[in-house]
């Protein structure tokens, strides 16, 4: 066993010093290299971390939307269709929706401004999210002041702030009472925005969907599971304009990786022809190239890996944080959860490793089992 | 020092490095499964249906309620033009029907679908989580 493990290591002695001799070269591959399994780590783990997020949070989501459509944009709904949908069979209850958005601008931002069910939220009260707490300077007890659609200006006092943990749901949101949201918008009394149905058994949603899109005509149903899916799709890193520049440099590095692993140069072809004239075993050459190969990739893997996930958890994605921002003037402060999938992880590893190592000893291969003599030559 | 044994200690210290990163992301989990329960009660109460991630317009921070017409609800001949909307995938109808659709989902799903399949093919998954469900941004098909 000893004898073994000594054999590999001057192997990798000798690979290592025939590495330092066109350490340039190398270094501008492992580089590059890293950089790759870096940018494309770091995509897989913060997808990965907000989909799982995402998912679970929004697991407790309405089971149904229940929207109206007129000329093809979203209406206010009537408040009786909430009575025409209970009558479906299946349906356990169906509340309406109060929520719109709000042009803050002294901020600049928009608000998302939600009716709920809060014992603290009566009229006059509000409760604002950590991220306008954090852009208006206002905390428990202030007052904001709202424009009402008649021009008019009506203070709500804050009356709780919910904390920064749940910023990448409550970021932007004030729940604000029914009366207050009426008439802030003067939506009538009788619509709301839109309504939810929850259902007795989830497995006739989608009969239930079917139904009320029967009754109601000019309405669209949004089941949780296309909520869900939505989410799936969004960092699925399919449509990104990103990605296809990305493409570019992934393939700018698998032509550049390509030509140094499989195509070997002169003097390369020289050292195998030297070192099986002085002795060395097909078997040793290809250990060897296979050593090379291994010593650039999982370098590179390892050292790219542990940067992205630095990257992704510890920075909060800082490089790709203007794409995710955008024009955003609100952007809330959350970290992700690591929830790290590591079969993706082993994927990425023979994704990248696997190949670059493979190709490095068939030409080396093909270059060893040549007589000596002609490969000097 | 021997050259290959510098290697071995580096690799090491990468090793050591990855396994840290594992401890830190159970560690955190924790704590993070304790923040998305509190996520989770405040999205029942109040009756969310989406994440706060892009604030930039209102289709984008509700996408899975925006109108079927998006971005042009704003006004008509109003071009995509948010930084999100390079994140969002298209509906598949759009994609399907367009040659540069297809060019941007060949490229955008190649990796990650050899990615998706060599997971699959290696570690079989116990069971989907949305399988059967198709993006919102298509129409519904009641």
């Amino acid at each position: 066993m000893n004898t073994w493990i000594e054999r590999h290591k001057n192997i990798l002695d000798f690979t290592l010093s025939s590495h330092l001799r066109r350490k340039g070269k190398n270094a501008a591959l492992v580089c590059v290299y890293t950089l790759i399994v870096f940018l494309l780590a770091s995509v897989l783990l913060f997808t990965h971390a907000i989909r799982e997020e995402g998912a679970m949070v929004l697991e407790n989501a309405p089971e149904m939307i229940v929207q109206r459509f007129i000329a093809g944009r979203h209406e206010l709904i009537p408040a009786h269709y909430a009575d025409l949908i209970t009558k479906i069979r299946g349906v356990s209850s169906v509340s309406q929706r109060l929520w719109g958005y709000y042009y803050d601008p002294i901020s600049g931002a928009n608000f998302t401004l939600m009716v709920g069910k809060d014992p603290d939220i009566a009229q006059g009260g509000i409760a604002v999210g950590e991220g306008i707490s954090r852009i208006r300077f206002v905390f428990d007890g202030d007052v904001i002041e709202f424009k009402t659609y008649q021009g008019s200006v009506i203070e709500l006092e804050v009356k709780k702030t919910f904390s920064a943990d749940s910023g990448l749901i409550s970021s932007d949101l004030i729940i604000i009472s029914a009366d207050d949201f009426r008439r802030l918008f003067g939506t009538p009394k009788d619509y709301a925005t839109d309504l939810s149905v929850r259902v007795k058994n989830v497995k006739e949603l989608s009969t239930i969907a079917l139904k009320v899109s029967e009754i109601l005509p000019d309405t669209r149903q949004i089941l949780k599971g296309e909520i869900l899916s939505t989410y799936d799709a969004v960092f699925n890193w399919r449509g990104g304009i990103m990605l296809v520049i990305l493409f570019g440099t992934v393939l700018a590095f698998i032509i550049f990786a390509w030509d140094k692993a499989s195509g070997l140069s002169e003097e390369e072809k020289k050292e195998i022809g030297i070192l099986k004239a002085i002795g060395w075993e097909t078997s040793d050459i290809i250990r060897m190239k296979s050593w090379e190969g291994l010593v650039v990739s999982l370098a590179s893997f390892l050292t790219g890996l542990v940067l992205a996930y630095g990257h992704v958890f510890f920075t909060a994605f800082v490089m790709f944080q203007p794409v995710l921002k955008g024009w955003s003037v609100l952007y809330p402060n959350f970290k992700l959860t690591p929830f790290i999938d590591p079969a993706e992880v082993a994927s990425l590893f023979f994704l990248t490793v696997v190949p670059y190592t493979v190709a490095t000893i068939i030409p080396s291969w093909r270059a060893a089992i040549v007589d000596p003599d002609s490969v000097m030559r | 020092m021997r050259k290959s044994s510098f290697f071995f200690t580096l690799m090491s210290f990468l090793f050591i490095l990855l396994g840290l990163a594992g401890v830190h992301a159970t560690l955190a989990q924790k704590f993070g499964l304790t923040r998305i329960q509190k996520e989770a009660v405040i999205v029942k109460n109040f009756g969310l249906t989406d994440l706060c991630l892009f604030t930039e317009a209102s289709y984008t921070r509700h996408i899975s309620q925006a109108d079927l017409n998006t971005p042009f609800q704003d006004s008509p001949m109003t071009l995509e033009h948010f930084p999100s909307g390079s994140l969002v995938a298209p509906p598949k109808h759009v994609h399907s029907s367009l040659p540069s659709g297809s060019v941007v989902y060949g490229i955008g799903g190649g990796f990650p679908g050899l990615l998706k399949y060599a997971r699959n093919v290696c570690f079989p998954p116990s069971f989907s989580v949305s399988s059967g469900i198709g993006c919102k941004t298509e129409p519904n098909q009641p």
